[in-house]
């Protein structure tokens, strides 16, 4: 444990074959080895980075793994027997017996599986993952005969919304989040003399390391050490964090050959695990330790971030303060490595230094995200994939007449598929007679219907289709004055009638320089409330930024499989511009062209002017957003909530 | 605290043990609740409201070892109890009238789970794609329900269940039995299961009038103090690394919970109950306000499991007291809105009722 003080630095010593060709980011690599190391254990990774970045990577995973694993890609779109396997279809009715296709986890076990774009996976494609990463491959779709271990999941997260992101059920259980970068042009991954050396080098070092895994112990002060750690550092997923991040840590003594857990495989681990799910970054305490801190200030050539004005972010821990160290040279993977702290800070408990290294493993501007992660974290898992529970063809609702389609996919109807079948059964017949397949049947006796592929028919049902009420609350100093307490009762109102309705509510506020989501579409009323109950007013009026925000929602919850309906609440008086900057003439201009772009998208909308006399601007608003324009009067609740059934989309009532 | 089958340190092969129920830190009321549906599955499903990683999946996994194997019709689809007055699925029925005996096996309780996304088929059964296509029988493949029959039937994350396949599984649920009528197949067979339910609140919210038809309801928190989380990692690092020797060093503890079950199943129809405890559920429940007669009901059918499971013979004050949170949590009046926990309403409720909380003894009320 001595030795790790010398080196905080978690990083693994490059490995051959993996580390010198491929120029990664930093813990990139000790990552591939880690899950070469243990991958049952430690399941996989989200990782974010475009081709150029994720390929080197994935070239340095495999090169770790045993020679011969698999790679395999599957879309998120991935249905249940392309993960899990399934009876083929087509060459069933080809062979006339039944036909079997592995599934996809099951080819890629003991290998890698890789899902591009994994932020649209489906909640339910998500379900079948996190319980094959628990427990291996089923034999079949629905059976419990385990007898393969899963494959590392590599989820390619592509997303560009911030709010759409991998499910929680999968991204729990694994292990990484990685951020890539692409490499330098020159590197000299591609010589293939080179990588075919040390690759064989390599592997039996992961193989020996894998042997070694069951040997390595963890002193008990180092457990309460990694418990103390995922406490301050408020993350997601409990206990599971605490645990994957363990198995790494193990992982890496044993790559070093050690049989005891050390300080510097504790820090690798919480900074490859814990600290991407961190919700929350103590503030250091020690002035000493300030210089460890990430350099939060982003860039002066970059726009600041909407979410960094300070009214916005009242509950964000203060960002250290500006004199912090220059910030690194952008691109650099390799020199972005966490700077040592200073020595005599070896005798310091192994739990602050473990934050130290959570604080050091976060990139700039991390500060942001974390405040948004603690707001998202609660309800995110439901965001996260429903969009996968609303498809056109349903199981439930008004029956549609059946189409040609897949039979796995979608409820067969079996008489319009005979219907189809039928008119062609002689002339089959004489084809097959023709062919191989001997005339009479070899089911003894009775006539096969010869069904091809393209006769099937599936059933479609017409989905009653969600209503998600996306409220756009102005809680600008302005607003405030006005009746921001009224419009808020007005809303209570609202929520509880969508509690009964069963329609999804959503929260958008925007205050100061920018609008935020403050909770996602949800069903859960409890939490809008508190959230509201919570929202204090103050700052400007950034009305197109909020009109922005809501039409992106709403177009995200169409796209979903909701009818959206937006309800702004706003006193009208516009005064900060989309860019975040003050100036009535400007954010006036800005509003009117954010209303006019809900026109065009075609979302139904509801103005709520709360002011106290009726004003112009937000009439003009709702005429150019296509929207009704309402004027509350008394802070009458009852009144909006008529409005907005009025409005409501007409679907949710079927 | 996990989930059964992170796969041991080291090993690449699977090995299905699962976790020790005794092992599990804390969450009390989960447990009793679960092993109150054991001793008496008439009580209704248990729902587990909670975060994730708190236990849920892991306590419900663990469950068959805790239960006494059953014996089974050998070959049967549905798992049929063999015994003279179980119920029979239509195959065992046609083979008992044509004379033949049924062969017997012996078989652990069945845990299945409903993964989140299930289908309709899944759950209820469907045509048996596979034969209707090369051999042209129209022929039933049977889903989860059946599956589940005699054992418990889990879902995670009930509240995201779509509402039809919830009503659906409590329906079952309530006659024990799956009636299938769907392409052409008009079949029925046995499906008696303990539906237990787990979901995080501020997912989305059950419907109350579903909420209503689970027997028991707890809620589970991530343990608060360091020592106890420390113990969680502890424990399930121990599992992980070797999970043979962590099953062996808890197989005593678990054994003691099941002695404690099959006794508890023994003598569940000999409880007495008197008067007393019977009013005071009554006065509880009206206290509390609590619609409609199951709260009572199911109050005094877990009383009388937990008296059972604790080897009493008669119910007490201390059991009504003791299930009271579980059976009527779910079930006061509320506004949606409305956050005051019902778990203080029912403790106030209680303390009308049965005077203050003794500091020991079966609740002799305290003056």
């Amino acid at each position: 444990m001595t030795s790790a003080a010398a080196t905080p630095d978690a990083e693994l010593a490059p490995p051959p074959g993996v580390g010198e060709a491929v120029a990664l980011a930093p813990h990139a690599r000790s990552a591939a080895l880690l899950l070469a190391i243990d991958p049952t254990g430690l399941g996989g990774a989200v990782v974010r980075g475009d081709g150029p970045a994720l390929d080197p990577w994935l070239r340095a995973l495999r090169r770790a793994l045993p020679m011969g694993a698999p790679l395999l890609r599957c879309a998120p779109s991935a249905d249940e027997s392309r993960l899990l396997g399934g009876l083929d279809v087509a060459a069933t009715l080809t062979a006339g017996r039944p036909v079997h296709e592995a599934g996809v986890m099951a080819r890629a076990s003991g290998g890698v599986l890789q899902i591009p774009g994994a932020e649209r996976l489906t909640t339910r494609a998500a379900a079948l993952l996190a319980s094959v990463l628990d427990g291996g491959v089923p034999q079949a779709a629905g059976s419990d005969v385990r007898e393969r271990p899963a494959p590392l999941v590599v989820a390619a997260d592509e997303g560009t919304d911030e709010d759409v992101t991998v499910p929680d059920a999968l991204a729990d259980r694994l292990a990484f989040r990685l951020v890539l970068t692409a490499p330098p042009a020159r590197t000299l991954f591609d010589e293939p003399g080179h990588v075919d050396r040390d690759a064989a080098t390599a592997a039996a070092d992961v193989t020996a390391a894998r042997a070694r895994l069951h040997l390595v112990d963890v002193a008990e002060e180092l457990v309460l050490a990694l418990v103390e750690t995922a406490d301050q550092l408020a993350v997601i997923g409990g206990a599971r964090a605490v645990l994957l991040a363990l198995r790494a840590a193990r992982a890496s003594a044993a790559w070093s050959g050690r049989t005891e857990v050390s300080d510097a495989d504790l820090m690798l681990a919480v900074a490859l695990v814990l600290a991407p799910r961190a919700t929350r970054l103590p503030v250091p305490d020690d002035s000493a330790v300030t210089d460890d801190a990430p350099p939060d200030q982003p860039r002066a050539e970059e726009p600041p971030p909407e979410s960094e004005a300070p009214e916005a972010n009242g509950a964000q821990p203060p960002p250290p303060d500006a004199a912090a160290p220059p910030s690194r040279p952008p691109e650099g993977p390799t020199d972005a490595s966490t700077p040592p702290p200073p020595d005599d800070d070896a005798e310091r408990p192994i739990a602050d230094r473990l934050v130290d290294a959570a604080r050091a493993a976060l990139p700039p501007r991390l500060l942001a995200e974390l405040a948004r992660r603690a707001s998202a974290a609660a309800s995110r898992s439901g965001a996260g994939g429903r969009g996968g529970m609303t498809m056109t063809i349903g199981t439930r609702g008004r029956p549609l007449p059946s189409r040609a389609g897949d039979p796995r996919r979608a409820r067969l109807d079996v008489l319009a598929t005979v219907r189809a079948a039928a008119p062609w059964q002689a002339l089959r017949a004489r084809m097959d007679g023709g062919a191989t397949v001997p005339a009479p049947d070899e089911s003894g006796g009775h006539r096969r219907l010869r069904v091809r592929r393209g006769d099937f028919r599936v059933r479609r049902h017409e989905r009653t289709r969600v209503a998600s009420v996306i409220f756009a609350v102005d809680a600008s100093g302005s607003a405030a004055l006005a009746r921001l307490a009224e419009a808020k009762g007005a809303i209570e109102v609202m929520l509880a009638e969508s509690y009964a309705r069963r329609d999804r509510v959503s929260l958008v506020a925007f205050r100061g320089a920018g609008a935020e989501v403050l909770l996602p579409p949800t069903r859960a009323p409890a939490r809008a409330r508190r959230l509201l109950a919570g929202l204090a007013g103050g700052g400007g009026t950034p009305l197109a930024a909020g009109l922005d925000t809501a039409r992106a929602l709403a177009g995200r919850e169409r796209r979903g499989g909701a009818d959206p309906l937006i309800v702004v609440l706003t006193d009208g008086r516009a005064n900060i511009g989309r860019d975040g900057t003050p100036g009535r003439p400007q954010a006036r201009t800005d509003a009117l062209v954010a209303a006019r772009a809900i026109r065009a998208d075609n979302l139904p909308a509801v103005i709520v002017d709360v002011a106290l006399r009726p004003e112009p601007f937000a009439r003009a608003i709702a005429d150019a957003a296509g929207a009704r324009y309402l004027w509350l009067p008394g802070g009458d609740g009852g009144s909006i909530g008529a409005a907005v059934r009025q409005a409501r989309p007409r679907a949710a009532d079927a | 605290m996990l989930l059964v089958s992170l796969t041991p340190i080291g090993q690449q092969e699977i090995v299905r043990i699962p976790y020790p129920f005794s092992a599990i830190v804390g969450q009390d009321e989960m447990k009793l609740a679960l092993q109150i549906a054991a001793v008496d599955p008439a009580v209704g499903g248990v729902m587990i409201f909670g975060d994730r990683g708190t236990g849920k999946s892991t306590a419900v996994r663990a469950l068959p070892a805790l239960l006494p194997t059953i014996r089974v019709v050998a070959d049967c689809r549905y798992g049929c109890d063999p015994s003279a007055n179980g119920a029979r699925c239509d195959e065992c029925h046609a083979r008992e009238a044509s004379g033949d005996r049924l062969k017997v096996a012996t078989t652990a309780v069945p845990v299945v789970d409903l993964p989140l996304g299930a289908t309709e088929d899944r759950l209820v059964g469907a045509l048996d794609l596979e034969r209707a296509l090369t051999r042209g029988e129209k022929a039933f493949e049977p889903g989860l329900l059946a599956r589940a029959h005699r054992g418990f039937l889990y879902v995670d994350e009930v509240n995201l269940l779509e509402d039809h396949l919830v009503d659906l599984l409590l329906d079952v649920a309530a006659t024990g039995e799956n009636v299938v009528e769907r392409e052409g197949l008009s079949l029925r067979h046995p499906a008696r299961f303990v539906l237990v339910g787990s979901g995080n609140p501020e997912e989305g919210e059950l419907r109350p009038q579903l909420l209503d038809r689970f027997g028991l309801s707890v809620e589970v928190t991530t343990p608060t103090a360091i020592a106890d989380r420390v113990l969680v990692v502890r424990r399930r690092d121990a599992f992980d690394r070797d999970p043979e020797a962590f099953a062996a060093e808890w197989a005593g503890a678990d054994a003691t919970i099941r002695r404690a079950i099959t006794a508890g199943r023994k003598r569940l129809p000999t409880i007495e109950v008197p008067d007393a405890p019977l009013e005071s559920a009554a006065e509880l429940c009206s206290a509390l306000g609590t619609d409609g007669l199951r709260g009572e009901l199911t109050l005094l059918r877990a009383a009388r499991a937990a008296a059972a499971l604790a080897g009493r013979h008669a119910i007490g004050p201390h059991d009504i007291r003791q299930v009271a949170p579980l059976a009527l949590r779910h079930r006061l009046r509320r506004d949606p809105l409305d956050e005051t926990g019902s778990a203080a309403r029912i403790a106030r409720a209680m303390d009308d009722v049965f005077g203050p909380l003794p500091v020991s003894g079966h609740g002799a009320p305290v003056a």
